[in-house]
């Protein structure tokens, strides 16, 4: 089997991976809410209301699609097709777990193996940009402009806080790859190995602006709902506007995937290394090829149980901190994340610079 | 493994990732019912007739924001190497700490003069 070949299996498995966090996410998001502030929440379809997604999925697809008479009618209906690209996208470069042996061929768990995969990611989710501000331009509504214009700046302020805390974190990993990155912090077989560690600053700034690029409260000014409607999807309607909300989902699992890769660890489960947990299984009289998978999807289980933490702090965050205003959300982002970004690459280069020399 | 081998994952998910997006706008626009006419289709104003046209002018500082976001994403792009390489250039010596804070030393003078100007301040 080539290693092509092999990549091109794992596409639908993630793509499968992705969609199956929406319906999830839509029943605990809503669950969460009413629990934060004590009403009961969507208990009626199904046992504890686990089927409310589906019936919100049933009752999108018969909806009608409305498009205004004064919009862009091609760029419209394209909008909600570049909102959800992108995070299915970025997901190809997540390593999702170690590799698995195959006739004496390792095999890694990830979809696009390359050695710029923190760039590649990078690139891709700031294609975010422009599903929102075609949305909002195509439209041809005064709050949709409003709410793409916003959101716009928004994402590209926080988008070079994001870029100088990736610099600072390269030059101690001084790797792009983020397989390679994953490996560095299994050294130690343990927490203090993990990214979250040896740069604590950078893994605040970019939780932060992880927020603000998927534009989650506090954060979620492209739709404040008080003051813009609802933003740049006020003119959608049925399951174009159910696409947008797929995007922010699927963004969110990048994201938090992203940020468990860089910083607790990726797939790495705590205190056990890979081989080890191979040897484990290969203790128990299992084939290499059962032994090694096994290990992969207990290490891909560990890193979906990190991204469940990152996802369920976006939820928390969502109801329990209210909305910025604007000026004081471009304030946070260039006067406060920017310089605390830039300071700390000074940092670590000084730092890095003396404990080489000295070491 | 050459150039067109190395990119096919990026393009069979861009492949997997087109088809649910086509397959969800299908089921948008062809699925429910389709019967627009009138005020349905006008633009939603809260309900008041809509007013004037969208297409209008908009705030120079988003301008502002999207020339400076421009340089300062290419500062970063530029210490990008810098940064990969960067454990294995601390050895040359003092001469690239001086190159590098050089560099940063300009960027921190950008910074510091964006924000004298008060380019992104909303209030005003």
């Amino acid at each position: 089997m080539s290693q092509l070949l092999w990549s091109s299996l794992l596409v639908p498995v993630l793509c499968a991976f992705l969609l199956t966090w929406i319906p999830v996410m839509l029943i605990v998001e809503r669950r969460a809410a009413a629990w934060m502030q004590r009403r009961s929440g969507p208990n009626r379809v199904g046992p504890w209301g686990l089927m409310q997604p589906m019936s919100d999925a049933i009752k999108m697809i018969f909806k009608e699609a409305n498009i205004p008479r004064k919009a862009h009618r091609i760029l419209f209906v394209l909008a909600p097709a570049l909102a959800v690209l992108p995070p299915f996208l970025a997901m190809i470069v997540i390593p999702l777990g170690g590799s698995v042996n195959i006739n004496g061929q390792e095999y890694a768990l990830q979809a696009f193996n390359v050695n710029v995969g923190l760039l590649f990611y990078l690139a891709i989710t700031s294609l975010h940009v422009y599903s929102v501000l075609t949305a909002g331009w195509a439209s041809n509504n005064k709050f949709s402009l409003m709410g793409g214009l916003r959101a716009s700046s928004q994402m590209i302020s926080y988008e070079i806080a994001i870029g100088i805390c990736i610099v600072s974190l390269v030059m101690t990993y001084g790797t792009l790859d983020l397989r390679e990155i994953v490996k560095l912090q299994e050294a130690g077989a343990g927490l203090p190995a993990w990214g979250f560690a040896l740069q604590p600053i950078v893994f605040i700034v970019l939780w932060v602006c992880t927020f603000a690029e998927t534009n989650r409260l506090p954060f979620d000014l492209p739709e404040g709902e008080s003051e813009l409607v609802a933003g740049y999807h006020t003119e959608y309607s049925g399951m174009t506007f159910g696409m947008f909300m797929l995007g922010e989902y699927a963004a969110m699992v990048a994201a938090s995937a992203f940020l468990a890769t860089l910083f607790l660890g990726g797939y790495n489960i705590p205190f056990v290394s890979e081989e080890a947990l191979r040897q484990v299984f290969l203790d128990q009289g299992l084939h290499l090829t059962l032994a090694s998978a096994a290990t992969a999807l207990l290490q891909f289980a560990c890193l979906i149980l990190k991204i469940c933490f990152f996802m369920w702090v976006f939820v928390w965050v969502r109801w329990t901190l209210p909305r910025f205003r604007y000026d004081q959300l471009m304030d946070l982002g260039w006067k406060i994340l920017l310089p605390i970004g830039v300071a700390n690459v000074i940092g670590t280069m000084i730092v890095t610079y003396f404990l080489k020399r000295g070491g | 493994m050459n150039g067109s081998e190395t990119i096919a994952p990026i393009l069979v998910m861009l492949v997997f990732a087109s088809v649910v997006a086509g397959a969800m706008l299908f089921i948008a626009y062809f699925m429910g019912p389709s019967r627009l006419y009138g005020p349905k289709i006008e633009t939603y104003e809260c309900g008041m007739p809509p007013a004037g046209n969208a297409r209008d002018r908009v705030s120079i500082k988003y301008y502002l924001v999207a020339i400076l976001f421009l340089l300062f994403d290419l500062e970063a792009a530029f210490l990008m190497p810098v940064a990969i390489a960067w454990k294995q250039l601390v050895v040359v010596g003092p001469i690239v700490l001086g190159l590098l804070g050089f560099f940063m030393f300009f960027f921190v003078l950008g910074l510091w003069y964006e924000l004298k100007v008060k380019a992104i301040e909303w209030e005003r």
